[in-house]
């Protein structure tokens, strides 16, 4: 009998560890996790809201003037008084986030717990002392001597380590701001909040980038290259759906032998929408589930997009392979998969990092547009 | 068959609990090992059957080693009933006497017909022929310790060692168990070695007592000659005078009555 | 079921269990292929089958449900065979597998191939049943001391499952960002799985349960008592370990193929002995059966409950058991057995 109470303690805990990585994923880099939360879902209908901003976004940044046409859009600030101002994107503002956070000078010593802004910020000169390590993406060069924290699994990080740096600016995903925020408030370091979870979507990391150029690059050649990268991004998708319309897809994000299907509020589904392909699958309740094999027999899309943890597409391509080998029969009866209307994707694909979104989906898109010999 | 144990130190762990004891069993007559609680009555018995590691000393079956016998050779030659054992309470009477035959056989077999036959005569010879149908928990308390001592019979032992068989029974079947023991070497030639409490059944049935206090023998010999007033004072701390009744063949124990 | 009134065991009874057992299975596994999260009518299903063109109902009966059908048959005849030998070792009607360490030396082999050396995942259930064959060993090895006894067994099993248990938890802590592979092996599933695994634990489960067959003797023999089993010629120290090994094989087979599944080893044959008796010769092949019966029936349920998803056996097992584990406990001083 002790050894099953000693059992179900230990499962207590590895449950409640669990469930804590689930809840905690802020800081994170957009990674998508196996469950599927709300938070996902509000991602779908942050999308929506943005749209109609956009054009108005762009207007404001060409005309290089402090004035916005709509209340509603980012307001730049004269950098004359040297203050630096951090305003939050219209998805933030629903949220609750509407005061801007007031810097009185620009930062020097930046923390950012969030991988979603640094290599905007980077860009933009802000000077980093530390910043999440990440799986998914290499930081570059002029950032080899920046401490890394080990984020993986946040509800163990010790926020002590940020607070002893004496940073002057603290980024963090909106997600901990209960935790570690109100930690980093109350010794009176200054916080900056931005969207995290498990799926940023494009639009939320575009409507942050302008916000961050606004604050700490207006009119620099560095925002201006990144604001031409978005629109150049946006031309080219608008191109490559007139090729690809019509076409079906299903997106399969798997460790193998588990195969979790995303409908279009996935990464990788949103990503797919955006090039104009149409997901076969569908769900309200959740961005991603476990593939029910009996019914996804008969989706039957165009093309299959799979993606794993593994850091080549030739990696996964090959666990994916092994485990395709186990039931050939029934993936086989998939057309796409029989006729090698697949595509294998690095994990890099599951999540991104910020504004390299912007080269993951040209990379898609080409990748795409390839295999369907355009 | 005679079974001798020589220099014989026995205990548990650490503990010693039989010291230098020799003992002589012969076959086909009934011996007794008696004394107080805690002698070492029953680590001797143990010890004789294998059932406890002895730590020094040796043990002779018909002159050869104890240690040399395997398991089942063992099995086949002495039978031992312990005090504690048990059985699921719903196998079938003549299911358990049944497994006295696993001495003789190979993992895989079965019971055959000689089998079926020894098995049958055990159940008989002990009065549980009747019961064989029934299951263990159907039986009273002498019934099932009866159909034990049938299991330990199918193994055909010459020497058959019972560890304190009549202590949980009530009166009329201690005197049955002790008619069924007296039987059993009587009609079958069998030699029983018994550890027992009741001191006035050990005299009435036994050819041979040892008398064993503290882990030493205190003494040994035909019950007349060892059960005296002075060995109950000096082993037993108790007093008592031996009666002699006409027309009974052994005398009885009368204990100092109770004021 | 009348726990206080002890009924004799007839032949009669157990030929009526059996048979009672087996048309149960019939039903199960004709429902097992008519339902799913694809609605398919029976007509649909039978036509199918037995055309020779292919179809996407042809696909999914023949390479989804009827693998799946047979798996959930082996594993529940494996899982019940391992836990009625398991609990005569351990003189104990509570013992299942997972007290010989057979599901934490699965489990810590799992997580470590799928977290530390991802490009090995195919290799999975190899090294889980290694890793299960070297849990026990060590336990058993832990628990000898000139001989095994249950009580040692039982708390070296708790030792090394401790340990394994914090190896694992720590481990996961360290790599939480992985751990979708994991958490599906932990939970036990039959999801996707097809005749590559069927192959596979037919092999293992036909060997296994064949040996169990060999074992009923000897388990019978340990109910007597160390004593009695001793005086009677068997080695009981040796038959421990050797039915012992029997039980780990037949339970380390199931978990590298579906994952670590609970409370079949430890119920079923609880409940065979209330119907048939303590006797192996009547209780192993019924504690088979109605394995296979169960299992079936909570994997059944596991994907047909919620539509659209899967509750993974292993849940549903957990869910059922713990309660009538619960029930069991609160019962055991009327039970039959020890």
């Amino acid at each position: 009998m002790l050894k099953k109470i000693v059992a179900f303690c230990l499962v207590i805990s590895t449950v409640c560890m669990l469930a804590a990585c689930g809840k905690d994923d802020g800081k994170d880099t957009s990674k998508s996790d196996a469950k599927p939360t709300a938070e996902a879902v509000e991602k779908d209908e942050l999308k929506k809201p943005v749209e109609s901003n956009e054009n108005t976004v762009t207007e404001a940044v060409t005309e290089a003037v402090t004035e916005a046409p709509e209340p509603t859009d980012e307001v730049s600030v004269p950098e004359a008084d040297g203050k630096i101002v951090l305003e939050y994107p219209a998805n933030m503002k629903a949220m609750g986030y509407t005061e801007p956070l007031v810097l009185d000078k620009k930062p020097e010593k930046v923390v950012s717990l969030s991988t979603t802004p640094v290599l905007c910020l980077n860009r933009l000169g802000v000077n980093f002392i530390a910043v999440p390590a990440s799986s998914v993406v290499q930081w570059p060069e002029n950032m080899k001597d920046v401490t890394t924290l080990q984020l993986a699994h946040n509800t163990n990080f010790d926020i002590e380590t940020v607070v002893a740096m004496e940073p002057d600016l603290v980024i963090l995903g909106y997600t901990s701001a209960d935790t570690y925020g109100k930690v980093l408030t109350d010794v009176d370091i200054p916080v900056y909040y931005v969207d995290a979870g498990h799926t940023v979507s494009y639009d939320s990391i575009k409507l942050q980038t302008e916000v961050l150029i606004n604050a700490f690059g207006k009119d620099s050649e560095a925002g201006k290259e990144m604001l031409k990268e978005f629109s150049d991004l946006e031309d080219k998708l608008a191109e490559t759906a007139k090729k690809l319309d019509g076409k079906t897809y299903m997106a399969l994000q798997s460790s193998p032998p588990s195969h979790y299907i995303q409908t279009n509020g996935g990464t990788l589904g949103s990503m797919a929408d955006m090039l104009g392909l149409t997901n076969v699958y569908t769900n309200d309740a959740a961005s991603m589930a476990q593939i029910d094999y009996e019914t996804a027999i008969d989706l039957n899309p165009d093309i299959v997009l799979c993606v794993g943890m593994s850091p080549t597409g030739e990696g996964h391509k090959a666990l994916m392979e092994e485990d395709f080998a186990n039931n050939p029969e029934y993936w086989n009866s998939i057309p796409a998969i029989a006729n090698g209307d697949i595509i294998y994707l690095p994990v890099y694909f599951i999540s991104s990092a910020g504004i390299n979104v912007i080269d993951h989906i040209n990379e898609l898109a080409d990748i795409i547009l390839a295999h369907f010999g355009e | 068959m005679v079974i001798n144990g020589e220099k014989l130190n026995i205990g548990y762990g650490d503990i010693t609990v039989v010291k230098d004891m020799d003992i002589n069993i012969q076959a086909g007559k009934i011996t007794s090992i008696i004394g107080p609680n805690g002698s070492g009555k029953s680590t001797v018995l143990k010890a004789l059957t294998r059932l406890l590691p002895y730590k020094f000393g040796s043990v002779y079956i018909d002159g050869r080693n104890l240690k040399d016998y395997s398991s089942k050779e063992l099995a086949r030659n002495i039978g031992v009933l312990p005090q504690m054992h048990s059985a699921p309470p719903d196998f079938q009477v003549k299911e358990l006497v049944g497994y006295g035959r696993m001495p003789y056989q190979k993992w895989y077999q079965k019971n055959n017909a000689e089998d079926d036959r020894i098995v049958d005569w055990a159940m008989r010879s002990t009065g549980v022929w009747e019961l064989r149908e029934k299951s263990i928990h159907e039986c009273s308390g002498g019934e099932s310790q009866r159909v034990w001592i049938a299991t330990v019979l199918t193994q055909q032992p010459e020497i058959l060692f019972l560890d304190e068989p009549t202590t949980y029974l009530d009166i009329a079947h201690q005197l049955d168990m002790m008619q069924l023991v007296r039987k059993l070497n009587k009609e079958n030639g069998i030699g029983v070695v018994m550890v027992l409490h009741d001191l006035s059944q050990a005299l009435e049935v036994s050819d041979w007592i040892v008398v064993i206090k503290d882990g030493e023998k205190y003494d040994e010999g035909t019950p007349e000659n060892v059960i005296t007033p002075k060995m109950m004072k000096e082993v037993y701390d108790v007093e008592c005078d031996i009666v002699h009744i006409e027309g009974r063949e052994k005398p009885l124990i009368a204990y100092r009555e109770i004021s | 079921m009348d726990s206080t009134k002890k009924r004799k065991v007839s032949a009669l009874r157990v030929g009526t269990v059996w048979l009672i057992l087996t048309v149960l299975l019939v039903v199960l596994s004709i429902t097992a292929i008519n339902v799913g999260s694809a609605g398919y009518s029976i007509k649909q299903i039978l036509s199918a089958v037995f055309s020779s063109e292919k179809s996407t109902v042809k696909v999914v009966v023949m390479n989804l449900r009827l693998p799946r059908l047979i798996l959930a048959l082996l594993i529940g005849a494996s899982l019940s065979s391992s836990g009625a030998i398991l609990q005569s070792v351990m003189r104990n009607p509570l013992a299942d597998p997972g007290t010989i360490g057979v599901s934490a030396g699965a489990g810590t082999a799992a997580t470590t191939i799928l977290l530390l050396f991802p490009q090995l995942t195919g290799s999975v259930p190899l090294f889980a049943f290694g890793g299960a064959a070297l849990a026990c060993f060590l336990i058993y090895t832990m628990a000898w001391k000139g001989g095994v006894d249950p009580t040692r067994i039982i708390l070296s099993g708790v030792a090394i499952n401790s340990v394994l248990g914090a190896y694992n938890a720590l481990l996961q802590m360290l790599h939480s960002d992985s751990l979708e592979g994991v958490l599906a092996f932990m939970n036990g599933s039959l999801s996707g799985r097809s005749w590559t695994q069927v192959h596979t634990l037919m092999i293992y489960a036909g060997i296994g349960l064949l040996l169990s067959f060999l074992c009923i003797k000897s388990a019978n023999t340990l109910q007597l008592g160390d004593e009695m089993a001793k005086s009677l010629g068997v080695n009981v120290s040796v038959t421990r370990v050797l039915l012992s090994a029997v039980s780990a094989f037949l339970a380390a087979a199931t978990v590298s193929v579906a994952g670590m599944i609970g409370f079949v080893g430890l119920v079923v044959p609880h409940i065979s002995r209330i119907l048939v008796g303590s006797d192996y010769k009547q209780m192993l092949p019924t504690s088979m059966l109605m394995g296979s019966v169960v299992l079936l029936a909570a994997d059944t349920l596991g994907r047909t409950i919620v539509p659209g998803m899967e509750i993974p056996v292993g849940i549903v097992m957990s869910v059922v058991g713990g309660p009538f584990f619960l029930y069991l406990l609160r019962k055991r001083g009327k039970m039959i057995g020890n």
